[in-house]
């Protein structure tokens, strides 16, 4: 027999065992720090968990001021090199800013291997949820470039709007549309990369980005 | 479990073997502060041990032989005290994983497992912790046994009983609870762990430089007795009826 | 040396060893504050989700064949393959043909306890391939050539100052005692590693039936950058890892997070579903998931026993067990230490060599108290001594003891004829006995309690 025969031939050799499913709860009957579903509880809740984590966080008001903002945290970083998923969020803040598409380059227009990635100082992505109870950021591979983009650089700016922003996992992780699509992997990413393995002393940017910034948009 | 008690019950006493053969005084203390309550106190010397050492040590058959003694000589008695956490929580929580199956002996377990407490838990199902008179001018803290704490739910218990002891000043450790590292055959099987984790718990209190420390199991207080000269700790380790024999005096 | 004399020499010498009492305390604090205020700050009622999880995973054990074969329908229909591994050797091989078929060199890993378990870093060294550990706490325990100390926390035995040494020596960097120097070093080191590895292999946190996805939770991203950068993906899970939805995350991953080190969320938590699609710019060309059995149905196939594939292994039973902080974690010699691993190690390894484990134990039930998903801890430690007993592979020595012991004890009469000879016998062994035993040997009563009320004696 083959050894996956011979396991589930094993495993369903016990017939005793109760099938119904498990009762189950909604994050708002769990969790103490459920927030309020109001815009500016999201928002204040989402503030302070990121900033609590570490993240730099742009609550902003028009494309131009999300474009400001970018432009300011490309001069932070020592290289030149950025690059981008131009997601149609992206695209609307660099119409507003025609001098901040220069700076970076489209991933979708380039074959980068991995090593190409050393000379790239930034990657500016999109989301697809952002999680208030935890200043989580659920991104996908379609909206966040495929997979190295948003890890390899050093800084990950993402861009995102209020709309995104959910009470809690749960909500992001039952959407119908989130789970949808021709996506092979996502991450729910909370605050820069980090390690306690010295002694339990926290360090930021063990080896993911080093710093990870928001800009949340609410026109 | 809530075990619920009737008043002007007589008490039959359930000595462990350690306080049997070894600590019996701890028996006689409990003895007489039971009978400054006003109760009525009896003992069966057909009793002998509960089991719990077999049992512990995983040799179910011969536990279930000694438990069996043990639930023969207790099947008529009103209500069975002891001053310890971990034989109680054989009786209560253990007996029906021994019997398992067993529909006969499981009748017997579950009709003695609802008339077993431990002392500080008895007290004070019967609201009788204000009945407690005494006086001793002591710094002292607790070590609540891990079975009496977390098999039997014995909390506060302890600290309510000694708050009735005028003069009595309670430490209590920043660190939270950790087992003393009796365990039974445990100490005997693995007797350097057990003394590294005597050594770790005793910590939290030597620097307080305590009279005493309360503890409510006769295994931990024969373990602790053992290992408290090379652990540093000075005060005197009695167990919680000893102390209130005397305070009550 | 076989390996209970092996146990008892190790934790000898970890028992009195006080540097590292002091290290693991000093963790082990912190690491309860942390863990203490994130179950208050986060949780309404602690107990009612755990409650709720155990439910969840008992309906996985209810369910787990026909879950693992929807786990492997979902997944494979986006490409990915799924093999299984009745066994280590199963699993090794999968990996060598792997390797082989792709003509690998240099291989990633992230932390992941599966892969310790089929002691791949020795398998992947003795075929000569260049093998990377990630995780900056594994890559700390590989460099100095040993194995993780605990399932979480792989290098909490390490102070920073072993670790700059060990890092001056392997790594050639400059002696540095700052934690972030150090971890920038690794960081330098291993992203070379990462960009041109051939094959990236990761463990799974949880495997989602409904989704055909794995789950990985980590901090630091090198579980990303093994998932980003080489061409193959190879995930190793143990088939207990199921959850049946994606939504069980939102319960799930704060549950193992705030057990294994007081965070809300871990930094990453990535869901797989496949090699690189079609319409992505990047990812592996090829993702395979090794579900590994390994005893495990062995484990299942037991009434008593099945409960402990409830455990999400987040190390929180090891934290809370203060024979785990006497003799550390290397002195089990398993790849699963503390309370758990001493449960499932004779199940999964043989009873006869690994039954020590079962009774290095008080019995003190602080494991069953932090279990996340309310795993009987220490009944089930109870339980395998039972079973050591009936299988004969208890000490010998002790079961002879129990066996008089039984004999004796149920009768007075025979007790009070063996009581004076106790009392000769007890003083008379203690020459033989080592320092720690000979302190612990009581000195009994002139009289019995029986006697002494018998004859309205009293102690006072």
């Amino acid at each position: 027999m083959n050894p996956r025969d011979s396991i589930l031939k094993k495993l369903s050799s016990i017939n005793s065992l109760q099938k119904t499913p498990a009762a189950r709860t909604q994050d708002r009957q769990i969790y103490q720090d459920y927030p309020e579903e109001t815009k500016d509880e999201l928002i204040a809740r989402f503030k302070k968990q990121f900033l609590a984590l570490a993240g730099e966080f742009f609550p902003v008001s028009s494309y131009e001021k999300a474009g400001a903002h970018i432009f300011e945290l490309l001069k932070s970083v020592d290289s030149t090199k950025h690059l981008v998923e131009l997601n149609p969020l992206c695209q609307k803040i660099f119409s507003a800013c025609p001098e901040l598409e220069a700076k970076f380059e489209n991933i979708e227009n380039k074959t980068l291997a991995a090593t190409d990635f050393a000379d790239y100082a930034t990657g500016l992505t999109g989301a697809d949820f952002l999680v208030a109870r935890t200043g989580s950021i659920v991104l996908r591979t379609n909206s966040a470039g495929g997979r190295r983009l948003s890890v390899l650089p050093p800084l990950h700016i993402v861009v995102a709007t209020v709309a995104q922003l959910v009470p809690s996992l749960d909500a992001a992780l039952q959407n119908r549309g989130f789970r949808e699509g021709d996506w092979s992997y996502g991450t729910i990413i909370t605050g820069p990369s980090r390690t306690s393995d010295i002694e339990k002393i926290l360090v930021l940017g063990a080896h993911g980005p080093k710093r990870l910034a928001l800009i949340l948009l609410d026109e | 479990m809530s075990n619920h008690v009737n008043e002007s019950k007589t008490i039959s006493l359930f000595i462990p073997c350690l306080v049997d053969q070894i600590l019996p005084e701890i028996g006689f203390a409990m003895a007489d502060v039971l009978r400054k309550l006003h109760y009525d106190v009896t003992y069966d010397a057909r009793q002998t041990c509960c089991g719990q050492p077999a049992f512990n040590a995983g040799h179910r058959t011969e536990a279930m032989s000694v438990a069996k003694q043990f639930l023969a000589t207790f099947s008529n008695a009103d209500c069975i005290v002891s001053p310890s956490g971990s034989c109680s929580a054989m009786v209560r929580n253990y007996y029906p994983v021994l019997f398992a199956g067993d529909e006969k002996m499981m009748a017997q377990v579950h009709s003695v497992q609802e008339r077993t407490f431990e002392f500080s838990e008895f007290i004070s199902a019967e609201n009788k912790v204000e009945r407690i008179v005494g006086h001793a001018d002591v710094s002292l803290s607790i070590h609540n046994s891990c079975h009496s704490m977390r098999e039997l739910g014995i909390d506060e218990q302890i600290a309510d009983i000694l708050a009735r002891i005028e003069g009595v000043k309670l430490f209590v450790p920043q660190v939270e609870h950790t087992c003393c590292g009796f365990g039974g055959l445990f100490s005997y099987k693995m007797p350097d762990i057990a003394s590294a984790m005597a050594k770790s718990r005793l910590e939290a209190f030597t620097g307080a430089d305590l009279d005493v420390l309360i503890v409510n199991d006769p295994g931990c207080i024969q373990h602790l007795r053992a290992e408290a000269p090379s652990a540093g700790f000075k005060g005197e380790i009695l167990h919680l009826v000893e102390f209130l024999q005397k305070a009550m005096d | 040396m076989n390996t209970y004399a092996k146990f008892m020499r190790e934790a000898k010498s970890m028992a009195g060893n006080e540097i590292h009492r002091a290290k693991i305390k000093k963790a082990i604090t912190s690491y309860e504050i942390q863990v203490d205020g994130m179950k208050k700050q986060q949780f309404q009622d602690w107990n009612a989700a755990r409650e709720v999880a155990a439910g969840i995973k008992n309906e996985v054990l209810a369910n787990l064949p026909e879950m693992l074969q929807e786990f492997e329908e979902k997944l494979t229909s986006r490409g990915a393959t799924v093999l299984w591994a009745e066994n280590a050797e199963q699993a090794r091989h999968y990996i060598e043909e792997i390797i082989s078929r792709h003509n690998a060199r240099k291989v990633v890993k992230s932390k992941s306890m599966t892969t310790e378990e089929i002691e791949l870093n020795e398998y992947l060294e003795s075929r000569g391939i260049e093998n990377w550990e990630s995780d900056l706490g594994e890559l700390i325990v590989q460099l100095a050539d040993e194995k993780p100390y605990h399932i979480v926390t792989p290098a909490m035995h390490k102070s920073k100052q072993e670790i700059a040494r060990l890092f001056v020596e392997k790594l050639g960097i400059e002696y540095t005692e700052n934690a972030e120097e150090l971890t920038m070093a690794a960081r330098a080191h291993l992203r070379r590693a990462f960009v041109t590895a051939d094959i990236g292999i990761t463990g799974a946190n949880f495997i989602i039936a409904e989704e055909g996805a794995i789950v990985m939770t980590e901090n630091e991203g090198n579980g990303r950058l093994g998932m980003a950068c080489p061409k193959v993906h190879i995930a190793i899970a143990g088939i207990e890892k199921m959850l049946p939805r994606l939504a069980d995350l939102s319960l799930f991953l704060p549950l193992l997070t705030t057990s294994g080190t007081g965070q809300q969320l871990t930094g990453y938590n990535s869901i797989v579903r496949g090699p690189k699609s079609a319409a992505e710019p990047d990812g592996p060309e090829e993702m395979i998931v090794i579900l590994l059995d390994n005893g495990r149905s062995n484990i299942y196939a037991q009434d008593h026993f099945r409960e402990v594939l409830r455990c999400i292994r987040c190390g929180a039973c090891l934290n809370a067990c203060p024979v785990f902080r006497s003799v550390g974690g290397h002195t089990y010699a398993t790849t699963y230490q503390g309370p758990v691993g001493s449960i499932i190690t004779p199940q999964l390894r043989g009873m006869a060599a690994w039954q020590h484990l079962a009774h290095a134990c008080s019995l003190c039930g602080a494991c069953t108290e932090v279990c996340p998903v309310g795993i009987d801890l220490h009944p089930l430690l109870l339980e395998t001594r039972w079973q050591a007993d009936k299988e004969h592979a208890a000490s010998k020595k002790w079961q002879f003891a129990i066996k008089m012991w039984s004999k004796i004890i149920p009768s007075r009469k025979v007790i009070d004829t063996f009581r004076p000879l106790m009392k000769i016998f007890l003083p008379l062994a203690k020459p033989f006995l080592s320092a720690n035993q000979k302190k612990r040997i009581p000195t009994m009563a002139k009289k019995s309690f029986a006697q002494m009320w018998e004859n309205n004696e009293s102690t006072r």
